[in-house]
């Protein structure tokens, strides 16, 4: 059994302690925001925030994440109350198939709690890892700056570290 | 990214802690001080004059200008005189040393603060003696104590390719050395013991392959920048040629007779390497080489094979069908696909702690057969960074993955945020175990401290885990 800290709540898992995190967070705790991309660590696509800093979940074995705290899309707002960089997301219409974006979302989260004023420099070097097929960067890149000009980077702050 | 590609980041492993001076310390400073009176008469004495300022631009032939590109890639200028941000050679890359920091100069030729108004005579003598035109010593950081041996016309074509770049007005900000360091005059004590005035005499015992890749190697590649030690007041030892040395946080193997790759070098291995950044038996090109690899990839065949016939000459003769057999034997230690598929339902058929995040998180792509060929990793038992008695290579690859360049991409991701210093610990003791036979590797935590630092801090920033 191993404990994870999921957006607030804790479970105990029943998985070999090898276990990508990503498939813990789909299949055991329906939390399917986080995509399986490549499985490989290359796209991006699975990336959640293990104590407020960007992984990627499909090669994080849970035995590593045991008692820290992991934060998925599912952390951040809902539908009917998106979080401050979910809205601007969709005010900017950033999503085209928007399979990259749950995991464009949280290093974008991870980079604006960190730094709440990123340089477009800042934003790309950070984002530079996530791949998007669609070719939806530029929206991509103008919806965080419209998150980090938007004056809630401290509301994004609190709603990071709730639990 | 600009990668500077000196031994100056070793400062960072020794000088964090203030400890009593020793016998041996005051012994040195008395040496210093010797050495610095010294350097300050033979400066007054072989003091260089200003050569006169260029008066009208010159120009170049395009065929010497191709030339000087490529040596100038050769010699890495612009990974030093060029800021992350900033134009190509416009200079103002802070160079951390032990001693403060050094700042790179403009080498575009903008006239007021590049060198615009520099005749060829004036650039021969920075590569050569390491002054500039109007006779300021340099600091060793620009590595002239190598650049020296390049012959004139090689540094004819370098000048030409420089002078033909864009101007870019940038005036780079002093140095920040302290006193007495600052005083540029006693780089001439520095370069009386340990300059090497070139150009390049060839060994007339050698052949005309072997002469032409010791000069590359030892001249405008400064390949000892990285892989020779260096002595107290950072010269590279002269009878350690290549012995292996330390730069911007990663170690520099021992390209002699002393190095720690698994399969040893071969000519053909070593061509493979420089032209693709890669070798069957050796893996890819990693940290500063990286960049490295890149630039000599530039370089003619014959150049290439002629590095690669100097290089292999240092080490003790490999039969390419050892290479084979190391290959092969290396290939035994890889984890199989049914080695892995027999963990699953198991949950406590691993107890090594390192070994399970092996298995979760290096397994995929590590072993027989693994899913990303693309970024072609050999058996890790040929892996120089877990072979060697170091452990910073390997460090510095888990902890910042592997970033390709041209096209850029991951081709390994970074743990930095994933594992934690014991977990990392956990990886690297059962890594070392199971693909070497080597012994465990000490003072792992100083390591992990060490690695830990720079890159990490700078991802830190960005909320990047990679």
């Amino acid at each position: 059994m191993v404990t994870l800290a999921v957006n607030g709540a804790t479970y105990e898992i029943d998985a070999p302690p090898r276990t990508p995190l990503l498939y813990v967070l789909r299949n055991d705790l329906a939390l399917n925001g986080a995509k399986f991309g490549c499985g490989l660590g290359q796209c991006g696509s699975c990336t959640v925030m293990v104590d407020g800093r960007a992984v990627l979940s499909c090669v994080t074995p849970i035995s590593v994440v045991e008692n820290r705290t992991i934060t998925t899309l599912e952390g951040l707002g809902t539908t009917d109350s998106p979080s401050p960089l979910q809205q601007a997301f969709i005010d900017e219409q950033a999503a085209q198939c928007g399979y990259c974006i749950p995991g464009m979302i949280m290093r974008a989260q991870a980079l604006l709690q960190s730094n709440p004023d990123p340089t477009d420099a800042d934003i790309r070097r950070a984002l530079h890892r996530n791949l998007c097929r669609c070719g939806t960067h530029m929206r991509i890149l103008r919806a965080i700056r419209r998150a980090a000009d938007g004056g809630q980077i401290a509301q994004l702050q609190t709603d990071g570290e709730a639990e | 990214m600009a990668y500077t590609s000196f031994w100056f980041l070793r400062a960072g492993r020794h000088s964090r802690k203030k400890e009593p001076m020793r016998t041996q310390d005051a012994v040195f400073a008395v040496a210093l001080g010797v050495v610095v009176i010294a350097a300050a008469m033979v400066a007054w004495a072989a003091r260089h004059p200003e050569i006169d300022p260029l008066e009208q631009p010159p120009t170049f032939d395009d065929t010497v200008v191709a030339k000087g590109a490529m040596l100038a890639s050769l010699g890495n200028c612009a990974t030093c005189h060029t800021t992350e941000a900033g134009a190509s050679f416009a200079g103002g890359l802070d160079i951390p040393t032990p001693f403060g920091i050094v700042r790179s100069s403009n080498i575009t030729p903008d006239e007021s603060t590049g060198i615009g108004h520099w005749p060829e005579t004036a650039f021969r003598r920075a590569m050569r003696d390491g002054v500039d035109r109007e006779g300021n010593y340099l600091y060793p950081a620009f590595p002239y104590d190598h650049f020296t041996l390049a012959s004139d016309d090689d540094i004819a074509a370098i000048y030409a390719y420089l002078m033909s770049r864009p101007p870019v007005e940038n005036d780079v900000a002093e140095n920040q050395l302290p006193f007495p360091l600052n005083i540029r005059m006693l780089v001439a004590g520095w370069n009386l013991l340990y300059l090497d005035r070139g150009p390049y005499q060839a060994d007339g015992g050698q052949g005309d392959q072997w002469n032409r890749g010791a000069y590359l190697v030892m001249g405008l590649g400064h390949c000892g920048s990285c892989h020779t030690p260096r002595n107290a007041l950072g010269a590279e030892i002269e009878d350690r040629l290549l012995a292996g040395g330390f730069a911007e946080g990663w170690v520099g193997p021992a390209l002699d007779a002393t190095s720690p790759a698994p399969a040893g070098w071969t000519v053909a291995q070593l061509a493979s390497f420089l032209r693709d950044g890669w070798a069957e038996a050796h893996g890819s090109a990693l940290g500063p080489m990286a960049e490295v690899a890149a630039n000599t990839a530039r370089l003619p065949d014959e150049d290439i094979a002629a590095m690669a016939t100097f290089l292999a000459s240092l080490q003790p003769e490999v039969a390419e069908h050892d290479i084979a057999a190391a290959v092969e034997a290396a290939g035994e230690r890889e984890w199989s696909p049914l080695q892995l598929s027999a963990l699953d339902g198991a949950d406590d058929a691993i107890q090594d702690p390192g070994e399970a995040v092996f298995a979760g998180a290096c397994a995929l792509c590590h072993r027989k057969g693994g899913r990303l060929p693309i970024s072609r990793p050999v058996p890790l038992a040929l892996s120089t960074a877990v072979a060697m008695d170091d452990p910073t290579n390997f460090l510095q690859v888990v902890l910042h993955g592997v970033e390709a360049h041209d096209p850029p991409g991951t081709t390994m991701p970074a743990f930095a945020a994933v594992l934690d210093d014991a977990q990392l610990a956990d990886l690297a003791n059962y890594v070392r175990r199971h693909f070497t036979d080597e012994p465990a590797w000490t003072d792992l935590d100083r390591a992990i401290d060490n690695a830990r630092r720079g890159r990490d801090a700078e991802n830190l920033a960005l909320g990047n885990g990679d």
